[in-house]
C-alpha cells in the first residue's frame, strides 16, 4: 500500500509541536522552580 | 489570591479536624485522615461568609505550639506571624480544637491570641467528647478566653452556618489577656484552669473501644500477627486483584488498535498513532488498578487511625537502621509512588533521619517499577504469567530493595552523626474511626487523575519523540535492522552498547533504558517500539508479545540476548535506579538544595549500574548468559 | 513493684513514667530533662493526669483522654506520682 503524503507531514507536525512543547515547559519550570510534576500535593 | 479579600487561617494541633473543616467550608476535596501530620503545606480555597462576603481560607499544617518544631510546623508558625514572603498575615485566624483534649489544645489557642490576631475558637468533634464522658461548656469556655467560641462538628457538617457568622464583620476585638505575655509557665497554667473550668472530665477512666482494639493490635505478639497480615493483604490484592481490571485495559487497548488499524491506510501517522501513542502510552495506563489500590490501602490506614499504631509497631524495627517510627509512613507510601512519600517525611522532627528517609525512600519499589517487572520476571519462568514462582519473585523484589534501603539508611545516618538536639519519639495515637469512605475515593479518584494527566502529557510526549527517534531519519531499504540502525535510535545505540554491553544488553535495550530515566514506566513502551513488536491483534496480551518478539532476539554470534542473566541484570538496575526526575525536583525541594538530588540521583543511578554490572558477571560465571 | 517499694520512692524522690506501673493512673509533678517542651506539646504537664496502658521499648500512656505513645528516654523525664484511686 503507498504511504500517503498527508499522514508522513501530519507525522512531522506532531513530533515538531511535541518539541516545542517540551521545550516551552523546560523553560517554564526553570522559571519557577516547580518540577509541575502533576502531583497535586506537591506544590506549597 | 487576591488582595480586596479577608484571609482567614485555619490552625490549630496536628489531627485537630482543620482539613475536615477546610473542605466543608470550601467544597474542596484536599486530603484528610486520622494520622497526625496529614497536611505538611499550606492549602487555599475560597468561600463565603454568612452574608455572601468573598473570603479567602488557608488551611495551615497542624503545629502544638509556636516554638520549634518539624519543617510543616515552621510553615504554620511563619504565616501566623506574618513572616511567610508568599502568604500575607491572615486578618483572622480560627483555631481548631479538638473538645476531647482542650489542656493540650488550647496551648496554642491562647499561642496564638498573644500574636494578637482576631482569633474565633471552633471547638471541633463535640459528638465524640461528649461519648467520652466530658461536660462541655463553650459559653464558659469563651467567657474566659474573651473570643468567640462556636461547636461544630466538621465531618458531620454541624455547626458551619453559626461558625460562618462568627467571621462576619467586624472581626472580633482581640482579647484582654489574663496571662504574662511571652511567658510559657504562666500560660499554659491558664490554658489548664480554662480548660478545667470548661470541659469537666468524668472522674473515672473508661475503657473506650479504641482500648480495646488497641489491646490487640498493639499486642506485642498479635499486633505483629496483625499488622503482617493487613501487609500480606495489601500486597496481593495490588498483584492478583489488579489483575482483572488490567485485562479490561489491554483489550480496550487492543480493540482501539485494531479500529485504527482497519480504518487508516498504512503510513507514518497510523505508525505513530498504533505503535507510539497507543503501545506506549497504553503500556503504562495500564498499571492504573494498581496504583489506584495501593493509594486506596494507604487511605484506609490513615483515616482508620491504624497508621499511627503500624508507627508505632515499626518502631523498634526501624530503631535498629537509625530511623523511627514515623519514617515508616514515608517508606510505606513509597511503595505507591516516591514524590508522596518524601512529602510525608515533612513530619520527622529529627532534620537528620528526615534527610535519610528522603535519600532511601526512592528504594520501596514504586508502582511505576512494577510495569518493568511484569514485563520481566515471567521470560525469567519461562513466558507464563502469574502463578506462586512469579509472586515468589517479586516478593524477593520488594524485600531486596527494602533491605538495600536500610542498610544504606543505616550507614548514612552513622555518617551523619547524631541530632544536634536529640529527638524522641513520641506520636499520638489517635481513637480509631470509621474511614470516611467519600474523601478516601476522591483521593483515590485524584491521584488515578494526576497518573493518567502524567501518562497523557509527559510520557506521551517521549513516546512520540522516541518514534521520531526510531523512525528519521528514513532508509529506503526492505531489511527493518538495516532501517533501525540508520535512525537517531540506531546511532545512540550504537555509541552507547559498549558501555552497557558489560551488563549483558546490547544498544537498544540501553537506548530503553535512557529513555526511562524520565519516567521509569517508559521502558515497557520503548522496548515495544524499539524491538518493532507488532500489536497484538486478539485479546491476547500485548505483554506477551513483546516477550516473544524478546526471547527470539540473538546477540551477532547467535547466542540469546535475554538469557536469564541479563534479565536479572535487567531488573536489578531497575530496582536500584533512580529514574525519576519528578522525585529529583521534589528531593531538591525539600531538601533546600540541589546537592542532595543530584547527589541522590547520582548515587542511585552508579550503585544500579554497579550492581546490575557484578550480577551479570557473576551470572555468566555461573552459565546462566 | 512491691509496696514498700512505692512507698519509700515516694517519700524521698518521684517515679517516673517508665518504672509507674501498667494500669494505673499518675498524677505528673515534675518534667526534667531535654525533651520537656516536647512532651508538654503533648500535654504532659504538671498536674495533669495521666495512665499507663503498656510497656515496652515505647511506651503507652493516655493524658487528658488521648493516648500517646512516647519513648522511653522520654518516659525518663516524666516525673508521677501515684494517685488514690
Amino acid at each position: 500500500m503507498e504511504s500517503p503524503d498527508w499522514q508522513a507531514w501530519t507525522a512531522l507536525g506532531i513530533v515538531a509541536i511535541t518539541v516545542i512543547l517540551f521545550a516551552v515547559r523546560a523553560k517554564r519550570s526553570n522559571s519557577s522552580g516547580c518540577s509541575n510534576c502533576g502531583k497535586d500535593d506537591g506544590c506549597s | 489570591m487576591e488582595a480586596s479579600n479577608d484571609l482567614i487561617a485555619l490552625a490549630g494541633n496536628p489531627n485537630a479536624g482543620k482539613t475536615t473543616l477546610f473542605n466543608a467550608l470550601t467544597g474542596s476535596i484536599e486530603k484528610v485522615g486520622n494520622y497526625p501530620g496529614v497536611t505538611v503545606s499550606v492549602k487555599q480555597g475560597g468561600m463565603r461568609s454568612a452574608h455572601g462576603k468573598a473570603l479567602d481560607l488557608i488551611d495551615l499544617p497542624g503545629c502544638y505550639s509556636l516554638e520549634g518544631g518539624s519543617p510543616d510546623q515552621q510553615i504554620a508558625r511563619d504565616v501566623l506571624r506574618g513572616d511567610n514572603a508568599k502568604i500575607p498575615k491572615p486578618d483572622l485566624v480560627v483555631c481548631v480544637l479538638d473538645a476531647s483534649n482542650l489542656e493540650r489544645h488550647l496551648q496554642i489557642a491562647l499561642e496564638i491570641i498573644e500574636l494578637e490576631i482576631p482569633v474565633v475558637v471552633a471547638l471541633n468533634m463535640v459528638d465524640l467528647a461528649e461519648k467520652a464522658g466530658l461536660r462541655l461548656d463553650p459559653v464558659k469556655l469563651s467567657e474566659e478566653l474573651g473570643v468567640p467560641v462556636v461547636p461544630i462538628q466538621a465531618d458531620k457538617g454541624k455547626g458551619l452556618v453559626e461558625l460562618k457568622q462568627s467571621l462576619g464583620h467586624p472581626f472580633p476585638a482581640t482579647p484582654e489577656i489574663h496571662w504574662e505575655t511571652g511567658d510559657a509557665e504562666s500560660r499554659r497554667a491558664f490554658g489548664l484552669q480554662v480548660a478545667d473550668l470548661a470541659a469537666r472530665r468524668p472522674e473515672a477512666h473508661t475503657s473506650t473501644v479504641s482500648d480495646k482494639l488497641d489491646r490487640i493490635l498493639l499486642h506485642p505478639v498479635l499486633g505483629w500477627v496483625c499488622f503482617i497480615g493487613i501487609m500480606f493483604t495489601l500486597f496481593w490484592s495490588i498483584f492478583s486483584f489488579a489483575g482483572i481490571p488490567m485485562g479490561w485495559i489491554e483489550s480496550l487497548q487492543d480493540w482501539t488498535t485494531g479500529i485504527i488499524e482497519g480504518a487508516m491506510a498504512e503510513g507514518d501517522l497510523r505508525d505513530l498513532i498504533t505503535q507510539g501513542i497507543i503501545g506506549g502510552v497504553g503500556s503504562v495506563v495500564i498499571f492504573l488498578p494498581q496504583i489506584l489500590l495501593l493509594f486506596f490501602f494507604i487511605g484506609l490506614m490513615e483515616s482508620s487511625g491504624y497508621m499511627s499504631r503500624a508507627a508505632f509497631l515499626m518502631d523498634g524495627f526501624m530503631s535498629r537502621v537509625g530511623l523511627s517510627g514515623k519514617a515508616f509512613l514515608p517508606l510505606l507510601s513509597s511503595y505507591a509512588c516516591a514524590i508522596p512519600g518524601v512529602m510525608a517525611t515533612r513530619t520527622i522532627d529529627s532534620p537528620k533521619e528526615r534527610l535519610v528517609t528522603i535519600f532511601v525512600a526512592p528504594w520501596m519499589s514504586c508502582s511505576a517499577r512494577l510495569p518493568v517487572y511484569l514485563l520481566l520476571v515471567p521470560m525469567l519462568l519461562g513466558g507464563s504469567e502469574g502463578g506462586a514462582k512469579q509472586a515468589l519473585i517479586f516478593l524477593s523484589i520488594y524485600v531486596l530493595g527494602t533491605l538495600t534501603a536500610f542498610v544504606v539508611a543505616r550507614i548514612l545516618r552513622g555518617k551523619l552523626g547524631p541530632d544536634e538536639v536529640p529527638t524522641h519519639f513520641l506520636l499520638e495515637l489517635p481513637p480509631y474511626r470509621f474511614p470516611q469512605w467519600k474523601y478516601i475515593f476522591r483521593h483515590v479518584l485524584d491521584r488515578g487523575w494526576a497518573f493518567l494527566k502524567n501518562a497523557g502529557t509527559v510520557i506521551l510526549g517521549i513516546m512520540i519523540l522516541l518514534w521520531a527517534a526510531t523512525t528519521y531519519p528514513k532508509l529506503d531499504s526492505d531489511d527493518p535492522a538495516e532501517v533501525l540502525s540508520h535512525t537517531i535510535v540506531g546511532r545512540i545505540s550504537h555509541v552507547i552498547e559498549p558501555i552497557v554491553k558489560p551488563m549483558g544488553f546490547d544498544g537498544r535495550t540501553g537506548t530503553a533504558i535512557l529513555t526511562s530515566f524520565a519516567a521509569r514506566e517508559v521502558f515497557v513502551g520503548s522496548m515495544a517500539q524499539l524491538f518493532h513488536v507488532d500489536e497484538a491483534d486478539e485479546d491476547s496480551e500485548t505483554r506477551n508479545s513483546i516477550r516473544d518478539q524478546l526471547a527470539k532476539e540473538t546477540w551477532p554470534d547467535g547466542r540469546k540476548m535475554f538469557s536469564p542473566a541479563a534479565v536479572i541484570s535487567l531488573l536489578i538496575f531497575y530496582i536500584y535506579a533512580l529514574q525519576c526526575l519528578p522525585t529529583t525536583a521534589v528531593v531538591a525541594r525539600e531538601t533546600g538544595s540541589w546537592k542532595w538530588g543530584i547527589g541522590q540521583f547520582i548515587f542511585m543511578t552508579v550503585f544500579a549500574g554497579v550492581a546490575s554490572l557484578i550480577v551479570y558477571q557473576l551470572a555468566k560465571l555461573f552459565g546462566l548468559a | 513493684m512491691p509496696p514498700s517499694l512505692v512507698q519509700d520512692l515516694e517519700s524521698d524522690s518521684l517515679l517516673s513514667l517508665t518504672q509507674a506501673q501498667v494500669g494505673c493512673d499518675f498524677q505528673i509533678r515534675r518534667l526534667e530533662g531535654p525533651g520537656c517542651d516536647q512532651l508538654r506539646n503533648l500535654g504532659f504537664c504538671e498536674s495533669i493526669q495521666v495512665r499507663k496502658l503498656a510497656n515496652g521499648r515505647n511506651l503507652i500512656c493516655s493524658v487528658c483522654g488521648t493516648r500517646v505513645a512516647l519513648s522511653s528516654d522520654l518516659a525518663d523525664q516524666v516525673k508521677v506520682e501515684p494517685t488514690d484511686s
